[in-house]
């Protein structure tokens, strides 16, 4: 029979041999292999392997989990930029629509102004600042949900194109726990038949040592109640 | 007579199958191990070939910016020291969208692959069992109660 060694071992020893088997996890130069282990390590408590088999499944499971929160963090990562192209955009069309206006207002105001009389440069240069404020003042708002809603709209093609990704992801680490289960199934099959052989074992043993009720009732009466 | 043709299995194969295995060396038992082994091994090496060519995307992506922004006043270098990660993390992000259609052709390779492995790991399991059970009728390497 095969040998079921569920020996308790730690997540370190587990990656530090897995790595050595393997090769390092899949992680890009922005992330760190701390965090990949903080994965591992909360999915090998979660799990707690009993085999080498077990254990790259866990290892692949981490990876796959990884790979998931990578793609998810992708996904806020492009709202922020759509939002924040969009908020860009509409601020600088605020910045304009302020300068063209406030523009026409100092023409109305000094219709017949030299370009070099002071009151009119300081109109212009005053409306320049407004228009200058009133960017900033947007593009230094706090996006609301309904900002990242339309941001979500405009890059909708891409954020399906991630959307696939995740769900593949997902799809695969639904297919290594489905293949733990398997695992459990297997293990718990043999543990089963080990435990059986075991209680036979004993239960064989003690009928040999117990008499049997015929002996019992063969043996002489000591009293000698019996005719 | 035809000459069979002998295999020779990479020692990284060999560790990784034994190690599923358990000391068993059972031949059947192995067969699969190795299969499984090699599943593990080739996707491990398409991961890396990913994450290879993601990181190569996005060191070339932030090449490519820092060569537009070569002429950037001071003040917008310093914003850009403090934003770092976040470009760092941006361009990641442009460099996998370049990447993308690499990418899913390795994914694609990596499923297959995946597939093939979880067939092996099916077999392996079932042998794992019937072994047993086999070994218990004829009485090998059971565990014997003491005393």
């Amino acid at each position: 029979m095969t040998e079921i060694g569920i020996a308790p071992h730690g997540a370190d020893s587990a990656l530090t041999k897995l790595m050595t088997l393997f090769g390092a996890p899949p992680l890009l130069d922005n992330e760190t292999i701390d965090r990949f282990k903080e994965v591992f390590s909360g999915l090998f408590a979660a799990l707690g392997p009993e085999d080498f088999l077990m254990d790259s499944l866990v290892y692949h499971l981490a990876i796959e989990t990884h790979r998931i929160f990578r793609l998810m963090r992708y996904e806020a990562q492009l709202l922020i930029k759509y939002e924040r192209e969009q908020r860009k955009a509409f601020a600088e069309l605020s910045r304009r629509t302020a300068l063209e206006m406030g523009m026409n207002e100092v023409r109305e105001k000094y219709p017949n102004a030299a370009k070099t009389d002071p009151q009119y440069l300081d109109a212009i240069a005053e409306v320049k600042k407004l228009a200058a404020s009133d960017y900033r003042e947007e593009m230094d708002s706090l996006p609301s949900n309904l900002d990242y809603l339309n941001a979500s709209e405009g890059c909708a093609d891409l954020l399906e194109k991630i959307e696939l990704r995740i769900g593949r992801a997902v799809k695969r680490r639904d297919d290594i726990l489905r293949q733990i289960g398997w695992h459990h199934v297997a293990l718990a099959r043999r543990l089963r038949k080990t435990s059986d052989a075991v209680i036979e074992g004993l239960v064989s043993q003690s009928a040999e040592e117990v008499p049997m009720i015929g002996q019992r009732m063969s043996k002489p009466d000591p009293i000698g109640t019996t005719p | 007579m035809t000459e069979q043709k002998t295999y020779r299995i990479g020692p990284q194969l060999e560790a990784v199958a034994a190690a599923y295995c358990g000391g068993n060396r059972d031949p059947l038992l192995y067969r699969h191990a190795i299969v499984i082994a090699q599943c593990d091994i080739l996707i491990s090496r398409l991961r890396a070939q990913a994450i290879r060519y993601a990181d190569f995307a996005a060191r070339r992506q932030l090449f490519s910016s820092a060569k537009r922004k070569s002429d950037a006043p001071l003040w917008l270098e310093k914003q850009n020291q403090i934003g770092k990660s976040v470009r760092h993390e941006e361009s990641n992000f442009d460099a996998y969208v370049t990447a993308l259609p690499y990418l899913d052709r390795l994914a694609r390779l990596e499923q297959r692959i995946w597939l093939r492995r979880k067939r092996a790991l099916r077999w392996f399991l079932a042998n794992q069992n019937s072994l047993s059970s086999a070994h218990e009728t004829i009485g090998i390497g059971m565990a014997q109660p003491s005393g």
